[in-house]
């Protein structure tokens, strides 16, 4: 992995709209060296190892160095506002870390349209320097960080439920409402921002 | 990169404290979460009385007669009494004894030696007490036996040695 070459992905989604499945699909499938999850759902329990504390996982970080190998899903706090300070400093560690796969999973629960925490800014506009490999998810387009689309260089979604989300994501990949209306569970449109090429297509097991 | 990932292990640590600890335990190895149940007042007593008597016993070296103060009937009674007050003002025995812990480790381990070095370092002040005193005394006899230049009042029933003329 060229550590300039970005890979940011915006996988959006109603729930059950196959937008987990497809992120676990492509970590079984690339297998990752380095891997740091944030789960808030306690789905990704089988990519590795749980991590209980920010302190543990810079422990790891801090031994595993440059080139070590590890994989960390760490679950937060269920409160909002201890769920923002946790993410400011796990993507932090990500990103200084360097060189891994992050998955940030519902991040409607930890950016706002206006606003992100600091460590989730600088992994999506400086994380290419980094060389992270960025997946982040979320079932509320409208509700998330309006800069991460900016910085995405793929962008997909599946199903939406809402017709402010449903308007948004048209918006976001050039494509007919209708299009984003009529996906069905598991379909999905996707983006290359980089040029601008429209795939679709179905999950399959 | 690393230099600054080192320097966030503070940055880690304050978050973490931050954060109360996870409402339920998980077992190592088992996926079944268990609920965790806050103990009753009783238990938090028995607990409480347990952790004094504890201490009493760490003490009655030192302080024989605590033995008889703090007797396990009195240790179980100022726990009874003690933790409707934790309660009331919000304090909990693991609360307490998660955010003291190394303190009150310290403390076991400290008091104990504190009180041996202020014995020890009395005894020794004693000893070079009685030991100067002794010299002191030393000190009148030589003057006596005119061997020191110090002057020394003599004791009251002494007379001078006054050479006298004998009678014509």
């Amino acid at each position: 992995m060229s550590k300039n070459t970005a890979h940011i992905a915006a996988v959006i989604g109603a729930s059950g709209s196959g937008k987990s499945t497809y992120i676990k699909q492509t970590l079984r499938r690339a297998k990752p060296a380095r891997l740091l999850i944030w789960d808030p759902q306690n789905e990704y329990a089988e990519f590795g190892a749980p991590v209980r504390t920010l302190t543990d996982m810079h422990a790891a970080l801090v031994t595993a160095g440059k080139r070590g190998k590890f994989s960390m899903v760490f679950t937060p706090d269920g409160d909002p506002r201890k769920m923002v300070k946790q993410f400011d400093l796990f993507c932090l560690l990500a990103y200084h870390a360097g060189n891994l796969t992050m998955v940030c999973e519902e991040l409607a629960d930890v950016t706002q349209p206006g606003n992100a925490p600091a460590g989730w800014s600088v992994s999506t506009r400086k994380g290419r320097h980094a060389g992270l490999r960025l997946y982040g998810a979320s079932q509320r387009p409208a509700s998330i960080d309006k800069h991460f689309f900016g910085n995405a260089t793929v962008i997909r979604t599946g199903r939406l439920n809402f017709a402010a989300d449903i308007k948004g994501m048209a918006n976001v990949l050039q494509v007919p409402e209708d299009e984003i209306r009529a996906l069905l569970p598991l379909e999905w449109v996707e983006r290359d921002m980089q040029n601008g090429k429209i795939t679709r297509g179905k999950i399959t097991f | 990169m690393t230099g600054d990932l080192d320097n966030l292990a503070a940055a880690a640590a304050a978050v973490d404290a931050e954060v109360a600890p996870p409402a339920a335990q998980f077992v190592a190895g088992e996926d079944t979460q268990l609920e965790q149940v806050a103990p009753t007042a009783e238990v938090e007593a028995a607990e409480l009385a347990a952790i004094l008597q504890a201490m009493t016993s760490l003490f009655v070296p030192l302080f024989p007669s605590l033995a008889a103060v703090y007797t396990p009937e009195a240790c179980r009674s100022l726990a009874a009494a003690t933790v409707p007050f934790m309660r009331k003002r919000g304090w909990t025995l693991p609360g307490i004894m998660a955010a003291w812990a190394e303190e009150i480790a310290l403390a076991v381990v400290a008091f104990p030696l504190a009180f041996a070095t202020w014995t020890a370092v009395n005894a020794d002040i004693a000893q070079a007490k009685a030991k100067a005193d002794k010299k002191d005394a030393a000190g009148i006899d030589l003057s006596r036996s005119g061997s020191s230049g110090e002057p020394v009042s003599l004791p009251k029933n002494d007379k001078p040695a006054i050479p006298t003329e004998p009678r014509a």
